[in-house]
């Protein structure tokens, strides 16, 4: 894995902010990228920091002013102490997350692939039933599946979670990937098999290749979804289970002012989705060094 | 290397069939140009000896053997499409390879039949470029080596110049012209260009409304005409609507026509005589006062439009309110608004049974 300077992600904004790009695009970006970095400026502040009260401008008093003379470790100190049990979870966190993303996956792309191809009684229907959760509030779909859960033995359990994670990233990997094969012109497959290539040759050397991006894309949004999902996590862990969202809640639920370590778990919470980010974005580079085709565009002569 | 041959093809989609109760044969190394207009149902045909499309009714056999329930993976063709399709992911020699590869020849074994294929389109400087980095043109031969590195026993040719500048189409042409006799492969072509399917065919059939309406070499095409509708399709005719008066004489919106066809004998049937444009004659002005003796299809023209292409004028000349095309070799210019006669020889008056309907 190279640096996180020479991926795309990192480039584009680069070359957006100080490349050749015309000064109101410019303008835009270093808006757009102060607008969601400003919000981190406080947190990281705060993380640091034992007392920091209205109206003052910065904190009266530091962790490290104050370290070894609590009864017991504050702040980040706290955190990455054994009884905080933010590796447990974290772990979970990116476990669950991955799993969803993975079954997502297996679900979602022969899904796609169907809705995307072909034209079946009760298609409409099938694409309803997949924007339902979307629209519908977690909370009772939440409620419903706890139930039901409770009966199947899933109650406190990691399929069980996983499950339930499903139901809001499973709509939204689909879709991507229904999009993903609309866009895939259905000639690379037939003229693989007039090529010899069987319907598992064409999937292995043709068809995943070509969506391989879009799966990606796919899993890091059904990656992401869960990751920071509360309430279906909350209902369905029944306190047993925490990820990183869970965690989090029980940090602020009192509703106090923000201290060292809920401001310092709100800057871990948010890590999972940008390291995958930048993973996504580098994977899709290296993997695919491919150019769509020009399809439908007039060719040009050739020399 | 086999023979193509379809029987009773019928296939719908939803709705009418797009293609007909169509039969066909192509002789063993011959190339067969399937011609006709878009929505005719000549890509769907194609596809069906291809097997990426199942028929509803009717048999497809190579060599005398059916088809029908091989799947196209298994039916030793090469196909080029109209895109060139190929894997964005691998360089000209993978794709080139592909098929090969599909068969599970080693990437080293496979290397020189993949250089051979790559020289025959002249692209071996290209074999590690990917796609992307080929202009259309160097894609689309790519495309056809491709087809033919695995020596299939039928070329299927779908359109592959139709996105291609003209002057490449041409360059594209000989080059398909010359892979086809070197391999002596059974080829069949499909476009809606006359002149791609005139110059690569040895023998060619229009297709229409999903059915084949006339089979023939080329220039038996362009020359004897059986319908109206092929007449009109390959064009470059001047079609008259008329009756049958008498055998060998038809009279038109023109006046009467001489014709030495004498196909429709009975008189009174409603017919229309095609004269191709080179055979409407310009016979300069007009020598005797009008209606008065006039020489056998001999007719007064005034010249409404003129213009000029590569190797021939074409005018178009009024005769009685009647436009009618004439293309003359470049000797002398006629102008607008000049009264002419205009010739018509009896064996160039080919009577076609029916009206003319253009639709």
């Amino acid at each position: 894995m190279g640096t996180i300077e020479g991926t795309r992600l990192v480039r584009t904004w680069r070359n957006a902010a100080l490349g050749r790009a015309h000064p109101a695009a410019r303008i835009f970006v270093v808006v757009m990228f102060v607008a969601f970095a400003a919000p981190f400026v406080p947190l990281v502040v705060a993380s640091f920091s034992f007392r920091w009260h209205w109206p003052d401008l910065a904190p009266t008093q530091w962790l490290w002013d104050v370290r070894g003379t609590t009864p017991f470790p504050v702040g980040w100190d706290y955190l990455f102490s054994p009884a905080s049990q933010l590796g447990a979870a974290f772990a979970n966190t990116v476990a669950i997350g991955v799993v969803v993303a993975i079954v997502a996956l297996i679900v979602g792309v022969p899904a796609a692939h169907v809705l995307a191809r072909y034209d079946f009684r009760g298609k409409g229907l099938a694409e309803f039933f997949l924007l339902l959760p979307i629209i519908v509030p977690q909370i009772s779909i939440g409620i419903g599946m706890l139930l039901l859960f409770m009966r199947l033995g899933l109650f406190r359990t990691y399929p069980g979670i996983v499950l339930a994670h499903l139901v809001p990233a499973l709509p939204y990997a689909v879709r991507i990937l229904t999009a993903v094969f609309q866009n895939l012109d259905p000639g690379y497959e037939e003229a693989a098999r007039t090529l010899g290539a069987n319907r598992l040759a064409r999937l292995r050397h043709v068809t995943l290749p070509l969506i391989a991006r879009g799966m990606a894309t796919a899993g890091l949004f059904a990656f992401l979804i869960s990751s920071n999902i509360f309430l279906l996590t909350f209902l369905m862990s029944g306190g047993r289970i925490a990820t990183l969202p869970t965690m989090l809640f029980s940090h602020i639920e009192s509703g106090g002012p923000l201290d060292a370590t809920t401001a310092g778990l709100v800057l871990i919470v948010s890590l999972p989705g940008l390291f995958f980010l930048l993973i996504a974005d580098r994977a899709s580079e290296l993997s695919l060094t491919v150019k769509p085709p020009p399809d439908g565009r007039r060719m040009e002569s050739s020399p | 290397m086999s023979s193509i041959t379809l029987t009773g093809i019928t296939k719908s989609y939803d709705g009418p069939p797009v293609v007909r109760d169509l039969n066909l044969h192509v002789e063993t190394g011959t190339v067969f140009g399937l011609l006709g207009p878009s929505g005719c149902g000549k890509t769907t045909t194609l596809k069906m000896i291809a097997g990426l499309l199942e028929p509803d009714a009717g048999d497809i056999r190579f060599d005398g053997a059916s088809v029908r329930t091989v799947p196209p993976e298994r039916r030793r063709i090469g196909m080029v499409f109209q895109q060139p399709l190929l894997f964005p992911h691998m360089n000209v020699e993978q794709n080139v390879g592909f098929g090969l590869r599909m068969q599970g020849v080693r990437p080293g074994d496979a290397l020189p039949r993949v250089r051979e294929c790559l020289a025959m389109v002249q692209l071996e400087r290209f074999a590690r470029r990917y796609p992307h980095q080929l202009s259309g043109g160097q894609q689309q031969r790519v495309a056809l080596a491709r087809a033919v590195v695995t020596d299939p026993v039928v070329l299927l040719l779908d359109e592959p110049l139709s996105n291609l500048d003209t002057g490449l189409r041409e360059q594209m042409r000989r080059l398909i012209r010359q892979v086809q006799e070197r391999l002596g492969i059974t080829t069949i072509f499909v476009t809606h260009d006359q002149d791609e399917a005139s110059e690569l065919s040895d023998c060619m059939a229009v297709m229409l409304d999903g059915s084949l309406a006339q089979t023939g070499r080329p220039i038996e095409l362009f020359m004897r005409p059986e319908t109206v509708a092929v007449a009109r399709f390959l064009g470059s005719t001047n079609l008259l609507s008329g009756r049958l008066r008498a055998p060998g004489l038809l009279e038109t919106l023109i006046g009467p026509l001489a014709t030495s066809c004498t196909d429709p004998a009975e008189p009174g049937r409603p017919v229309t005589a095609s004269i191709r444009w080179e055979h409407l004659t310009i016979a300069g002005k007009p020598a005797e006062p009008a209606g008065s003796g006039r020489a056998t299809n001999s007719f007064r023209a005034v010249i409404r439009d003129v213009v000029f292409g590569p190797g021939r004028i074409r005018y178009t000349v009024e005769v009685d309110g009647v436009p009618l095309v004439a293309a003359t070799p470049i000797e002398h210019e006629y102008r607008r608004g000049e009264t002419i006669e205009v010739r018509i020889a009896p064996q160039r008056v080919r009577v076609l049974p029916g009206e003319d309907r253009p639709d």
